[in-house]
C-alpha cells in the first residue's frame, strides 16, 4: 500500500500516512514532492529518524543550509552543522519563531524547506501554525496586488537574532547577520504561483517609499497574513515531523507551554534567490 | 518643503486690488487686510480674494462684523449659495444661512465612536454628488478663548506622498456617505431626517481642482467610509494612513476667532476640524455659515464622481 495524503484544510497542510521516511523509494519521493508543492506543509507521525537519517532525508530535496545564528547558543551542543537544535524549557527566556515568519528570509537565498522533528513535547500546547502566502496573495484586491507586485522590501536578521542573543546573555557584537531586499510578492520557482513574501519577524521596511507609507502597508499585510482563513494548526506528538515550504508559507511556533520542555531538531534545505 | 503644484500669483492680484495677503503658515491659511466685506467688492478685489483662496486654501478677515444680509451678499459675489445646510436647512427668513450653535449636534450625540487623531476632520457635505466649493463662516458670539478651528491643505498632503503611492491612489475612489450610523441610535428625530436625506457618492480619491488643476487627496474623514476597489481591510488601513497623513501639523493652520472674524475656505482642497474644547467651558459660541455651489468632482483620468444615492445640491433661488 502506498502513502496516503490527507489534507488538513483545503488551503494548506496535509498529513502523510503509510510512509517510512528512513526507507523511502524513489517513486514515493516523487509523490511526496508533488504533495509538498500542492499543500505547502506536510506532517508525518511516528518517524524516529536518527540525526544521520534526518540529514539524509533533507539532502534528498537539495543542498542543506547552515543557519546564520547556529553556534550562538548553548543548546546547539555538538551536533553536525546541518542540524539546528530547537529547545525550550523552564530556563528559556525567549523561544525561536514565536511570531509569524518564513525561516531566515533575511538570507540573499532564503531556505526552500525546513524539516523539524520534535522528540520531547509538552503535555499540551506548543502547536505550530502555518499560513499560506498563496492564499494571502490571492485574497488581495486587484489594485492592491498591482501595487505590491512592483515593490521590494528589506529583510534584516540583525534585530531578531540580536534580541534573542541579548535575552540569552550571549555576546554577538562581533557577528554580522544577513540583510537582504526581496520582492514583496515572489513567484514560486516550481509552481509558478505568486506568494506574499513579507513577514513580521524579518521584514523591516518596504524599499524606496517613506517610512510612514511602508509602516501602513506592512501593518496591513502582517494583520492580513495572520487571518485564520489562510491557516492550519499542527498538534505535535513525539517523533512527529513537519516539513514546510518557506517560499509560500509562514509559520508561528506557539510558546504557551512554559515551563514544560519542547525539544527537537531541524534540517533546512537551501533555496534560491526570490524573484 | 515643495512649492505648490501650480503657479498662482497671489502678490500680483493683491497689488492690483490694493489688499494685503499675510500667510499664516508655509502651506495653509492667509489673513487678508484692506477690504470691507460689508460693501460691494470690485472685480480686482474679488479676483484677489479668489486667487488667495486658491493659493492658501483658507483666508481670514478680521474686524468685519456682518449682518445676515451682508454675509449672504458677500457670498453671492463669490458664487451661488446652497441651502444653509443640505439636510438640516437654513434659518427663518434666510434659507442660505446655516446656524452653527454650540449645541446644534446635541441630538446626534452617540458617544460610542472612539476618538482617533483624525476624528471630526471633514470637508463640507462631501457625500453629495456636487459638494460645495466655498464655505464662508463668521463668528457672531465668540468665546474669549477656546473654540479655534483648524484647516489642512489636501493638495500639499498629496504632494508629500511618494510617487508610488500617488500612482496607486490616482486609480481609486472613495465612498462618501451621509447616513445614520448602523448599530447606534441618535435621537429619533435626527435619525429620521438623516435617513430621509441619505447621500452616497463615489468620488475619485484624488480629485483634480477645477480652477487650479492641482491634485488633491480627497479624503474627508467624517464622510469617507470605504474604498470600493479594495477589500474592507485594505481600505480601512489605507484610509487610516491617509487620514493620519492628511492631518499632520505641517499641512494645517489653526485660527483663533474674534468677534467679526470671517473664514473663507475651499472645500475642494481642504478639510477642517471644529473645536471640541468649547464643551469644557460655559462660554457660548454662535457662528453662521454661507456655503456656495460646487461642481461634480473629476479624477486624474478626467472621469466624474458617481452618485449612488441622494439628490444633487441645488442653489437657493434669488
Amino acid at each position: 500500500m502506498g502513502m496516503r495524503v490527507e489534507p488538513l484544510t483545503p488551503i494548506i497542510g496535509a498529513e502523510i500516512n503509510s510512509i517510512d521516511l528512513a526507507r523511502m523509494k524513489d517513486n514515493e519521493f516523487d509523490s511526496l514532492k508533488d504533495a509538498f508543492l500542492e499543500h505547502q506543509v506536510l506532517f508525518f507521525r511516528d518517524q524516529d529518524l536518527s540525526v544521520e537519517e534526518h540529514i539524509e532525508f533533507g539532502a534528498r530535496f537539495g543542498e542543506l543550509h547552515i543557519h546564520p545564528a547556529a553556534g550562538d547558543y548553548r543548546e546547539h551542543g555538538n551536533m553536525p552543522p546541518e542540524i539546528l537544535r530547537i529547545h525550550a524549557d523552564e530556563n528559556t527566556i525567549r523561544t525561536a519563531g514565536d511570531k509569524w515568519h518564513s525561516d531566515v528570509s533575511c538570507d540573499p537565498e532564503p531556505p526552500m524547506a525546513s524539516i523539524l522533528k520534535l522528540e520531547t513535547i509538552p503535555a499540551s500546547g506548543g502547536d505550530t501554525l502555518f499560513s499560506s502566502m498563496y492564499a494571502a496573495y490571492d485574497a488581495l484586491s486587484a489594485p492592491m496586488k498591482a501595487l505590491l507586485d512592483q515593490l521590494t522590501a528589506t529583510h534584516d536578521g540583525g534585530p531578531n537574532y540580536r534580541d534573542r542573543a541579548r535575552k540569552l546573555g550571549v555576546d554577538v557584537s562581533h557577528k554580522v547577520y544577513p540583510s537582504h531586499s526581496h520582492p514583496v510578492v515572489r513567484t514560486h520557482p516550481e509552481t509558478g504561483r505568486k506568494a506574499l513574501f513579507v513577514n513580521s519577524t524579518f521584514t523591516t521596511h518596504i524599499d524606496d517609499i517613506p517610512a510612514e507609507e511602508s509602516r501602513a502597508i506592512l501593518d496591513f499585510l502582517f494583520a492580513h497574513v495572520a487571518r485564520p482563513m489562510f491557516q492550519c494548526r499542527f498538534r505535535w506528538q513525539t517523533n512527529s515531523i513537519a516539513m514546510w515550504d518557506n517560499r509560500c508559507a509562514q509559520h508561528h511556533a506557539m510558546w504557551d507551554y512554559y515551563p514544560q520542555v519542547r525539544s527537537g531538531r531541524r534540517v533546512t534545505v537551501k533555496g534560491d534567490r526570490p524573484f | 518643503m515643495s512649492a505648490p503644484a501650480v503657479n498662482i500669483d497671489v502678490d500680483a492680484a493683491a497689488a492690483a486690488a490694493g489688499v494685503e495677503v499675510r500667510p499664516m503658515s508655509v502651506h495653509t491659511g492667509a489673513v487678508i487686510h484692506g477690504v470691507d466685506l460689508t460693501q460691494p467688492l470690485n472685480e480686482t478685489q474679488i479676483a484677489a480674494i479668489r486667487t488667495a483662496i486658491l493659493r492658501w486654501k483658507v483666508v481670514f478677515f478680521r474686524g468685519e462684523p456682518m449682518s445676515h444680509e451682508q454675509h449672504i451678499a458677500f457670498g453671492r459675489q463669490l458664487g451661488d449659495p446652497t441651502p444653509g445646510h443640505v439636510v438640516f436647512g437654513g434659518i427663518p427668513d434666510y434659507p442660505e444661512m446655516y446656524s452653527i450653535a454650540k449645541f446644534r449636534k446635541a441630538n446626534s450625540k452617540r458617544g460610542t465612536e472612539p476618538l482617533r487623531p483624525w476624528s471630526g476632520w471633514h470637508a463640507d457635505i462631501t457625500a453629495a454628488h456636487n459638494p460645495p466649493s466655498i464655505s464662508i463662516l463668521r463668528g457672531d458670539t465668540v468665546p474669549p478663548y477656546g473654540g479655534d478651528t483648524m484647516w489642512t491643505n489636501l493638495a500639499a498632503a498629496y504632494n508629500a506622498l511618494s510617487p508610488t503611492m500617488q500612482a496607486f491612489l490616482d486609480t481609486l475612489h472613495g465612498e462618501h456617505r451621509f447616513d445614520p450610523p448602523t448599530g447606534k441610535s441618535g435621537a429619533a428625530e435626527y435619525d429620521e431626517v438623516v435617513s430621509r436625506n441619505t447621500m452616497v457618492t463615489h468620488h475619485p480619491l484624488v480629485r483634480v481642482h477645477p480652477e487650479s488643476g492641482e491634485k488633491v487627496l480627497y479624503v474627508s474623514p467624517s464622510f469617507l467610509k470605504g474604498i470600493p476597489e479594495l477589500s474592507p481591510q485594505e481600505g480601512m488601513h489605507l484610509m487610516h494612513m491617509l487620514w493620519e497623513h492628511a492631518t499632520l501639523p505641517e499641512f494645517t493652520c489653526r485660527f483663533r476667532w474674534e468677534e467679526g472674524s470671517v473664514a473663507v475656505w475651499d472645500n475642494r482642497s481642504t478639510a477642517h476640524l471644529a473645536p471640541r474644547d468649547i464643551f469644557d467651558v460655559d462660554f457660548d459660541r454662535q457662528f453662521y455659515r454661507v456655503t456656495l455651489m460646487g461642481d461634480v468632482p473629476f479624477g486624474v483620468d478626467g472621469k466624474p464622481s458617481i452618485s449612488l444615492e441622494g439628490q444633487s445640491i441645488t442653489p437657493v433661488k434669488v
